[in-house]
């Protein structure tokens, strides 16, 4: 395995959009943009690759299903911005406000078929947010760049 | 939905030969495995060729893990990949589903078990 020093590229601030709609069959497209995206990012881990495109899948989901038909209607805008020490995503949308205190924590000794995606996207991320802003909600993942990491 | 099935003596291995399993085929996946599995007791998944399992995929394979056991099966799995692993170990699945590395651990379980 090549091991490599982190380059001073990542220094540099990056910024990339798309607007899709709110189709799940999407998902694995938008998907596929992101992992190629990540994969530019030098010397991130690949399991970081793999946390992040599970929560930004978890997240575009939830809005997808979750939102109402605002979200068919006029999709979701989809940002990523790269500093330094972070990488940023927001979903940017219309729909049903989100009210993150009343969905419950999943109980992890009783199986069920769903209530797992915030769980997951709170435990892969190091910050979420859940926004109402004057255009519109939004949800924050943000996951930090670890220092001095190599592939 | 790509499923190929196998059978092994009594034992009936379902290769899962998709990407993926996200709440884009999640549903497509549970009714097409639900249709491969009738009347099968002794089962094995292989997810060597599953790249990525989000919630909804998971949440499928919780049902049919549900619906065997609940009548009478075993349902085992093996050929996880590190990522999904991961998501397994992340929501505590991998205490609740049998979990292998090979096939044949998968099916030599069923012989220990006889």
């Amino acid at each position: 395995m090549t091991r490599r020093r982190r380059t001073s590229a990542k220094a540099t601030i990056h910024h990339w959009e798309r607007h899709i709609c709110g189709d799940l069959r999407d998902l694995p497209g938008v998907r596929q943009e992101v992992d190629d995206l990540l994969h530019g990012i030098p010397d991130l881990h690949d399991a970081t690759i793999a946390e992040i495109l599970l929560a930004v899948t978890e997240a575009l989901t939830n809005v997808m299903r979750h939102a109402a038909h605002d979200v068919a209607t006029d999709g979701i805008h989809l940002t990523l911005d790269r500093t330094p020490h972070q990488l940023r995503v927001v979903l940017s949308y219309h729909g049903m406000p989100f009210d993150r205190a009343s969905i419950p924590e999943p109980d992890l000794d009783t199986p069920r078929e769903r209530g797992y995606g915030l769980y997951i996207i709170e435990h892969l991320m190091d910050e979420v947010a859940y926004r109402t802003t004057a255009s519109g909600l939004e949800v924050i993942l943000v996951k930090m760049l670890p220092e001095g990491g190599e592939k | 939905m790509n499923l190929e099935q196998e059978s092994a003596g009594d034992n009936t291995l379902i290769h899962i030969n998709e990407d993926y399993l996200d709440a884009s085929n999640a549903a497509a996946f549970k009714n097409a495995l639900q249709g491969e599995l009738s009347g099968k007791k002794r089962i094995v998944l292989d997810l060597q060729h599953v790249n990525f399992i989000d919630s909804s995929g998971l949440g499928a394979l919780i049902s049919i893990l549900k619906r065997v056991t609940g009548d009478g099966g075993e349902l085992k799995l093996y050929g996880m990949t590190r990522e999904v692993r991961a998501l397994f170990e992340l929501v505590r699945m991998h205490r609740i589903f049998e979990v292998y590395n090979s096939r044949d651990e998968a099916l030599s379980s069923f012989r220990r078990a006889a």
